[in-house]
């Protein structure tokens, strides 16, 4: 394979707080394939929602280079980021508060449809509307409804029909499920499946639930206090994660059987503040393999035999 | 084996300006002691409602309209708030909840906070309850409680602040501790940290604990039998492994069958049509019976109530 689609290379993004620069994302590279699903991996704090929004320039990266079917991306012009708009979207979390109370679902859709100009009368509106709510197992009396009228699980497919109004290539989505009950949650995966094989579409997810990464995800990265840690497929990883962080992680995920023991341990401690974050690996307080150069040096990741990366001293 | 806990056929309402919350209907729940019993459902299925009856902390436009709450032979419903106060509330029946950040006092350190807590239950010297607080905070595996002692809630982390909630309840030696959501808010590997916490309650206490959650993964690895809840009603007790393996409620094999599992696939997992329904002018007859693919016309018609189908297993379906 030559050029990624979607190809983020060093890229960082810090605050300043008064104790010292806040480093959310540093130095993150990743590919992304066109019609593949991304998962992204990590505790709360990780900086993976902070990831996301410096792709999409809702926030403005520090450093680094995105590139969009090999076009820069990172440092376009407000005006050229526009039409990047129309490529990538989001889904937020909570559905609860991304709609606009006041809107109704009509509204709420028409919105970007005009705005970008893919629509201009109110009958192309209405239609493409309807088939949108079509495409989320949603009927055309739902237009007329608010927000508070809908269930959780509506109301998340009415933010997915927002994101997908546009037509765009890539769908960022932030935790889609985690604000929703796990009953309707099966519905909104197999309605973002369907809709990601009828429109072709590319998806990055971002979750904290491993399982959920490892249903829908072809790639995955794991993300630890601002850096990933180790990237590959799916498969290869849920199988038999390497990077110490990621070991600890997966088997700290409640096994759904009753058969099972608890399992060992192996995460102790909690994850240290991004500011002033630990020299070297930022995991070495909480590993259990820690030596001497873990305390010195930042790992990179290093492509492994099977073709993952990995960010650790014990695999270079 | 004896039940530390009964509850038969509790009703509960709210009033509200836009009509009557059937919020619990019907609800019956055996608990036995020492035991880890897990409450399961989804949002609105009553089973918060459920920990805050037996503790006595209702809102006050809450109305009981029938059953009881048995607690070691004493109906809860018949007590006063003094009573209450005196008695059960803290002293035999504790309760942590999803959020630990309110509810801990801000304004207090965890010395003070703690101290307060093993002072209502004896009366010593300062130093004695010192040492009982740290032997405390070493039960729930809090690490170096000198620092800890001089810090305030907000200095802690979730997963720290919710062993703090937990050392304060174990300083009143309470019967009972009903958890609802404890880890909801905190990461996996804090989560992991916490429940083996409870693990080790189990092992060395006789702690009676009920397990309120919407996350049945959670349960597999701490609780001896679940109830599962849907709108306002027990629809099914069963051991954890029955619940798993042989669930009988059509609402309950859905729900185990949408978990997702380290070997799912998204074509096989289990989807419920339709949502959760509002509990004002709750469906008749069977409340899942909009949702379920058994249902016939008599499932609209009749409440089922909570039949055993086999030991310690009940369920409450016609279609059973």
């Amino acid at each position: 394979m030559s050029e990624s689609w979607l190809s983020v290379k060093n890229l960082s993004k810090h605050f300043d707080t008064s104790k010292g620069p806040l480093k959310a994302v540093d130095s993150v590279s990743l590919d992304v394939n066109k019609g593949d699903s991304y998962g992204l991996v990590g505790e709360s704090g990780c900086g993976k929602s902070t990831l996301i929004r410096t792709i999409l320039r809702l926030l403005e990266p520090t450093s680094g280079e995105i590139f969009l079917e090999g076009r820069e991306i990172a440092k376009a012009s407000r005006q050229s980021i526009r039409n990047l708009r129309r490529k990538m979207s989001l889904v937020f979390q909570s559905p609860h508060s991304s709609l606009n109370p006041r809107m109704t679902v009509y509204d709420t859709l028409a919105r970007p449809l005009l705005v970008h100009g893919i629509t201009r009368n109110k009958k192309d509106t209405t239609i493409e509307i309807v088939r949108l709510l079509k495409l989320m197992g949603l009927q055309a009396e739902h237009m007329i409804r608010y927000p508070h009228e809908l269930s959780g699980g509506q109301k998340q497919r009415i933010a997915i029909a927002r994101a997908l109004a546009v037509g765009p290539e890539i769908v960022f989505l932030d935790e889609p499920t985690s604000a929703l009950d796990v009953s309707v949650q099966t519905k909104i995966l197999k309605l973002l499946d369907l809709a990601k094989k009828e429109k072709q579409l590319t998806y990055f997810y971002i979750s904290h639930d491993i399982n959920l990464i490892r249903v829908v995800s072809d790639k995955m990265g794991v993300m630890y206090l601002g850096k990933l840690v180790e990237i590959g497929e799916t498969s290869t990883i849920m199988k038999k994660p390497f990077h110490p962080y990621a070991v600890g992680l997966f088997k700290a995920v409640p096994d759904p059987d009753p058969d099972k023991k608890l399992p060992e341990l192996l995460l102790t401690g909690e994850v240290p503040s991004p500011v002033n974050t630990p020299s070297g690996c930022v995991f070495h307080p909480r590993c259990p393999f820690t030596w001497d150069r873990c305390r010195k040096e930042v790992p990179v990741l290093l492509k492994q035999e099977d073709g993952r990366g990995v960010a650790c001293h014990k695999y270079s | 084996m004896s039940k530390i806990l009964t509850i038969k056929d509790l009703k509960l309402s709210f009033d509200t300006e836009e009509g009557t919350v059937e919020a619990l209907d019907g609800v019956d729940l055996e608990v036995e002691e020492g035991h880890f019993h897990g409450l399961i459902g989804e949002t609105g299925c009553g089973k918060t409602i459920t920990g805050m009856t037996i503790i006595g902390l209702l809102d006050s436009n809450a109305r009981i309209d029938r059953g009881e709450v048995n607690f070691r032979g004493r109906n809860l419903l018949k007590l006063t708030e003094k009573q209450f106060q005196r008695d059960i509330r803290g002293k035999e029946v504790a309760m942590v909840f999803q959020d630990p950040a309110s509810s801990l006092d801000p304004v207090f350190n965890i010395r003070d906070q703690m101290i307060e807590a093993v002072r209502l239950s004896r009366k010593d010297s300062w130093e004695s309850y010192e040492k009982t607080v740290k032997e405390l905070l070493k039960q729930v595996n809090l690490p170096d409680i000198d620092t800890l002692l001089d810090k305030y809630p907000h200095q802690l982390s979730g997963g720290m602040r919710q062993r703090v909630m937990i050392a304060m309840m174990l300083g009143r030696d309470p019967s009972m501790l009903i958890a609802d959501e404890p880890t909801t808010a905190l990461d996996v590997s804090v989560q992991a940290q916490f429940l083996k916490v409870l693990v080790d309650l189990k092992k060395t206490t006789n702690l009676t604990v009920l397990y309120i959650t919407h996350n049945l993964a959670v349960l597999t690895e701490i609780c001896e039998e679940v109830s599962v809840m849907y709108a306002g009603r027990v629809v099914e007790t069963a051991s954890i492994r029955d619940v798993f393996h042989k669930p009988s409620h059509p609402y309950t094999y859905k729900l185990v069958h949408s978990i997702l599992k380290a070997d799912s696939l998204l074509d096989v997992l289990e989807e419920i049509p339709g949502a959760v329904p509002r509990l004002i002018n709750p469906p008749s007859g069977c409340r899942f019976h909009p949702r379920c693919d058994e249902a016939v016309s008599e499932c609209s018609k009749t409440i089922p109530p909570l039949k055993e189908i086999g030991t310690n297993h009940s369920v409450a379906c016609l279609r059973r």
